[in-house]
């Protein structure tokens, strides 16, 4: 009888194990980011991340991507955005949009290394980076790096810091 | 009521705060790592026991284990204290494993990637899983058998 009992029990032990197997295996399917089969390792993913850094195409920000000083206070009044500062440290200390995160090109590896947490906290996050005015590439190659890293929506404003402060519109200094 | 009654009392309700209790407490540590399995992966693989490719189906498959055993617990079910004991089993095991090669894991137990990983630390979780496998499985071996059967009816 007993020895009945634990057969049967058994049986739906293994039952119930694979049953978590096949919702685990369907729950992962429908993640935005599955995890990998087989696992990789933590040493593994960073590298695979170098790696895509490293091979990125270099100019994967398009027009589509720039957005104008209309839209940039907006998305900065609303503080919805996670708003990127591509100059150099000094730059970026003398006065920079309020909030604004410094990710350098200059050091982007150092700095990326302090902001990755916060960054990789939410992924699909809207991004918007910007750096001295008109003219300067540093915003478009940090944001060609964010999208080499995985994050799906990143902006360029245009304008950067010269139309911002031009606007006379609130800096920040530290 | 009579000694014997007053102790078929105490054991019921014994009974039923372990059941609470322990299948809360899986129910807790599923709920928490369902939503962030490569962590769970993570630390799976920071045991260095299983090989790569069980890894991943593991961490996957766990959480929603850990969840539907607890409610089975929770509901009274046979199978749940079984499937309880056995899993605390192996946790155990798997802590002993590491305690003895003096490697300091991240258990996981609850998810996150909480207080950074002590052998001191790791000691008083498998004292914990101990205490889960032992209440876990004297419920399951009280409920088997028809001795049981004819004292419930």
């Amino acid at each position: 009888m007993r020895y009945a009992q634990c057969a049967g029990d058994a049986a739906a032990l293994a039952a119930l194990a694979a049953f978590s197997l096949a919702v685990g295996l369907a729950i992962n399917h429908f993640r935005v980011e599955p995890v990998p089969m087989p696992y990789q390792t933590q040493e593994q993913r960073l590298a695979a991340q170098l790696e895509r850094l490293i091979h990125a195409p270099a100019f994967q920000v398009t027009p589509a991507n720039f957005i104008g000083l209309g839209q940039f206070r907006a998305i900065v009044n609303s503080g919805s955005a996670v708003i990127i500062d591509a100059r150099a440290e000094p730059f970026y200390h003398d006065g920079h949009v309020p909030g604004a995160l410094n990710l350098s090109r200059e050091d982007f590896a150092r700095d990326y290394r302090r902001l990755g947490s916060v960054l990789a906290k939410d992924r699909g996050k809207q991004i918007v980076v910007y750096c001295s005015g008109q003219d300067c590439h540093d915003s478009r190659m940090v944001a060609s790096a964010l999208l080499s890293l995985g994050f799906q929506r990143v902006e360029v404003f245009t304008g950067g810091f010269e139309a911002w402060s031009r606007a006379g519109m609130p800096v920040s200094r530290k | 009521m009579n000694p014997r009654e007053r102790t078929a009392a105490l054991y019921r309700w014994a009974e039923l705060a372990i059941r609470l209790v322990v299948g809360g407490v899986f129910v807790y540590a599923g709920a928490v790592k369902i939503t962030n399995p490569l962590q769970l992966a993570d630390s799976i693989w920071s045991f260095q026991i299983l090989p790569r490719p069980l890894v991943t189906p593991l961490a996957l498959a766990l959480p929603p284990f850990e969840i539907l055993a607890g409610a089975m617990l929770v509901a009274g079910w046979r199978v749940g204290a079984l499937a309880v004991a056995v899993a605390t089993a192996i946790f155990s095991a798997a802590f002993a494993s590491t305690l003895a090669r003096g490697i300091a894991v991240d258990c996981g137990c609850f998810g996150g990637a909480g207080a950074p990983a002590t052998l001191a630390g790791n000691l008083l979780e498998l004292a914990r899983d101990l205490a889960i496998l032992a209440a876990a499985a004297a419920l399951y071996v009280g409920r088997l058998g028809p001795r049981k059967e004819r004292r419930d009816a």
